[in-house]
C-alpha cells in the first residue's frame, strides 16, 4: 500500500514538472503592455509648415498632432538604431520591409559609443493620401547633433525625403532619402 | 625591498611612456564610396581595433585582415545599405578616428515602383475621381527619383472609367487592388404574365441598371408592395444578374396593382389583370 501511495504522489508531482516544462514562456509582451522608454524620454521638436499648392489633401489637426508624435517617436528610434544597430527596439515604427533591410546587416546589438540627437523638423507635407494612411515628406533643415564617447563631433542641418506608412497604431517609416547634410559645426574648411 | 622600487620606477616609466595609437591612414580614400565589394586599406599599426562602417541609419561592424602594416577592411557581406554620408570609424579603448565619405550602393539595383490609390472604392453614385500617389524605391528602401521627372513624388487624380471591375494599380500586387461597384438602379422594368397552372402571376423586374449601364449588384433587396383594394402586400427578392422573379398567387383571379422598390427608386403602378 505504501508504495502505492508513493507512485501516485511521484504521478502527481512528476505532472506538474513536467506540464512545466512543456509551458513555453514568450517572453515579449504585446504592444499595448509595453511601455515605450525610449520614444517617452524624448521629445523633439516638429514643425509641420503648410502648403497648398495644388488639390492637396491635408490633414486636420487631429491627424497632425498624432503624426508629430508619432515623427519624433520614430526619431528616437532611429537615434538609438544609430547608435546601437538594436534593430528591434524601434520595430513599431518599421514597416515590414524597412525592418528586413535593417536586418540584412544586423547579428547582434553593438557598442559603438556615437550617439545622434536630432534637434528639430520642419516638415512640408508633399503628399498626404485621402484615407489618411500614406504621407511623403521633405524635412527641411533638421538640425541633428552627433557624439562620440568623449564629445560632441558635429552638428549638422540635413534635409531628408521620406515615406511613411499608418499601419498599426503608428506612422511608420518606409523608405529615406538623405538629400544632402551641411555641417555647421566645427566650422571647418569641409564643404 | 630596492629591487620593488626600481620596478615601481620602469613601471611608471612604462605608464608615461604609453601613448595614444596613431590614427589609421586612408592609403586610397574617396569621396564617394561605391559599396562594389571592393577592399579598403590604411596603414596602422596592429592594434585591436573595432571598424564600423556607420550610415546614417545604422552601424555594421566590418571585419578587418591585418598584414604588413596595412590593415583591409573587407565589404564583401555588405548590403542593404540606405545611402548618404557615411564613416568609416575606429575605435581603440577609448580613442576614436573617423573618415567620412558619401555612400553609394552599385547601380542596376532592382526598383520598385509605388503607386497608392484611395479611395479603394468607388461608385458611379458618387464620384469617380480617384487619388495617385507614386514614388519609386529601390530594394534597400532608399527613395529614387521617377522616371523622365525631377521630383521624387508625383500625386495625380484621375477619373476612373465607370465600368464594374476589380482592377490593381500593380499588376503583380493584389494589395494595390482597387474596385468599381455598381451604382443603385434608375428604373425598374416590369413585366407580368398570369399563369393559369399556377394559379398566380409570374413577375419579372429587369435588367436593373446604373445610370452608366452596368447591372446592378447581385443580392440588392428588391420590394414588391401590392394591393387589392382590400388588403395590402409586402414581398421581398434579391436581385441576381440584374434580373429578380417574383410569384403573386391569385387563385380568385384577383387584380392587383404593383409597385417595385429598389431604394429611392420606384417603378410605375402596374395592373395585374388576368
Amino acid at each position: 500500500m505504501r508504495y502505492v501511495m508513493i507512485f501516485l504522489a511521484l504521478l502527481f508531482f512528476s505532472f506538474f514538472f513536467l506540464l512545466g516544462k512543456t509551458t513555453e514562456t514568450f517572453q515579449e509582451k504585446p504592444v499595448f503592455t509595453r511601455v515605450d522608454s525610449l520614444a517617452l524620454n524624448h521629445n523633439s521638436f516638429v514643425d509641420i509648415h503648410e502648403i497648398r499648392v495644388k488639390k492637396v489633401n491635408y490633414p486636420n489637426d487631429f491627424q497632425q498632432n498624432r503624426f508629430r508624435n508619432d515623427y519624433s517617436n520614430l526619431w528616437a528610434h532611429l537615434n538609438d538604431l544609430y547608435s546601437t544597430n538594436s534593430v528591434e527596439e524601434g520595430k513599431e515604427y518599421y514597416t515590414e520591409d524597412w525592418f528586413k533591410n535593417i536586418c540584412l546587416t544586423y547579428k547582434n546589438p553593438i557598442y559603438t559609443g556615437y550617439t545622434r540627437e536630432d534637434h528639430e523638423h520642419h516638415l512640408y507635407i508633399k503628399n498626404w493620401s485621402w484615407d489618411g494612411l500614406v504621407c511623403d515628406l521633405i524635412d527641411s533643415n533638421a538640425v541633428f547633433s552627433y557624439h562620440n564617447s568623449q564629445k560632441l563631433t558635429k552638428i549638422a542641418k540635413v534635409n531628408l525625403a521620406m515615406v511613411l506608412l499608418l499601419q498599426g497604431d503608428h506612422w511608420r517609416i518606409d523608405a529615406i532619402k538623405i538629400l544632402d547634410q551641411k555641417i555647421i559645426y566645427p566650422h571647418s574648411k569641409r564643404p | 625591498m630596492r629591487v620593488f622600487w626600481v620596478l615601481i620606477f620602469i613601471l611608471i616609466f612604462l605608464v608615461s611612456c604609453m601613448k595614444d595609437p596613431k590614427a589609421p591612414i586612408w592609403i586610397d580614400p574617396v569621396d564617394t564610396l561605391l559599396l562594389n565589394h571592393q577592399n579598403l586599406h590604411f596603414k596602422t599599426e596592429n592594434l585591436d581595433w573595432k571598424a564600423f562602417l556607420r550610415t546614417e541609419i545604422q552601424p555594421i561592424s566590418i571585419p578587418w585582415t591585418y598584414s604588413h602594416g596595412i590593415l583591409s577592411l573587407s565589404l564583401k557581406d555588405i548590403s542593404g545599405i540606405v545611402e548618404g554620408p557615411a564613416d568609416f570609424s575606429f575605435i581603440y579603448k577609448d580613442k576614436s578616428y573617423d573618415y567620412s565619405f558619401y555612400l553609394k550602393n552599385p547601380s542596376g539595383i532592382k526598383l520598385i515602383h509605388r503607386d497608392y490609390r484611395s479611395p479603394k472604392d468607388l461608385n458611379p453614385d458618387s464620384n469617380l475621381e480617384q487619388q495617385k500617389i507614386v514614388h519609386q524605391i529601390d530594394i534597400y528602401r532608399n527613395l529614387k527619383e521617377l522616371p523622365n521627372k525631377d521630383s521624387l513624388f508625383e500625386e495625380t487624380w484621375i477619373q476612373l472609367k465607370p465600368k464594374v471591375a476589380t482592377y490593381r494599380a500593380i499588376a503583380n500586387l493584389p494589395l494595390s487592388s482597387f474596385y468599381v461597384q455598381a451604382g443603385s438602379a434608375v428604373n425598374i422594368p416590369v413585366q407580368s404574365k398570369y399563369n393559369p397552372i399556377k394559379e398566380g402571376y409570374d413577375i419579372q423586374i429587369g435588367p436593373l441598371k446604373d445610370r452608366i449601364g452596368n447591372l446592378v449588384s447581385d443580392g440588392t433587396l428588391l420590394s414588391l408592395d401590392y394591393g387589392d383594394g382590400l388588403f395590402s402586400y409586402h414581398l421581398e427578392t434579391t436581385i441576381l444578374e440584374g434580373y429578380a422573379h417574383a410569384f403573386i398567387f391569385a387563385k380568385r383571379k384577383n387584380k392587383f396593382t404593383l409597385q417595385v422598390k429598389v431604394n429611392e427608386t420606384a417603378s410605375e403602378i402596374i395592373r395585374l389583370n388576368p
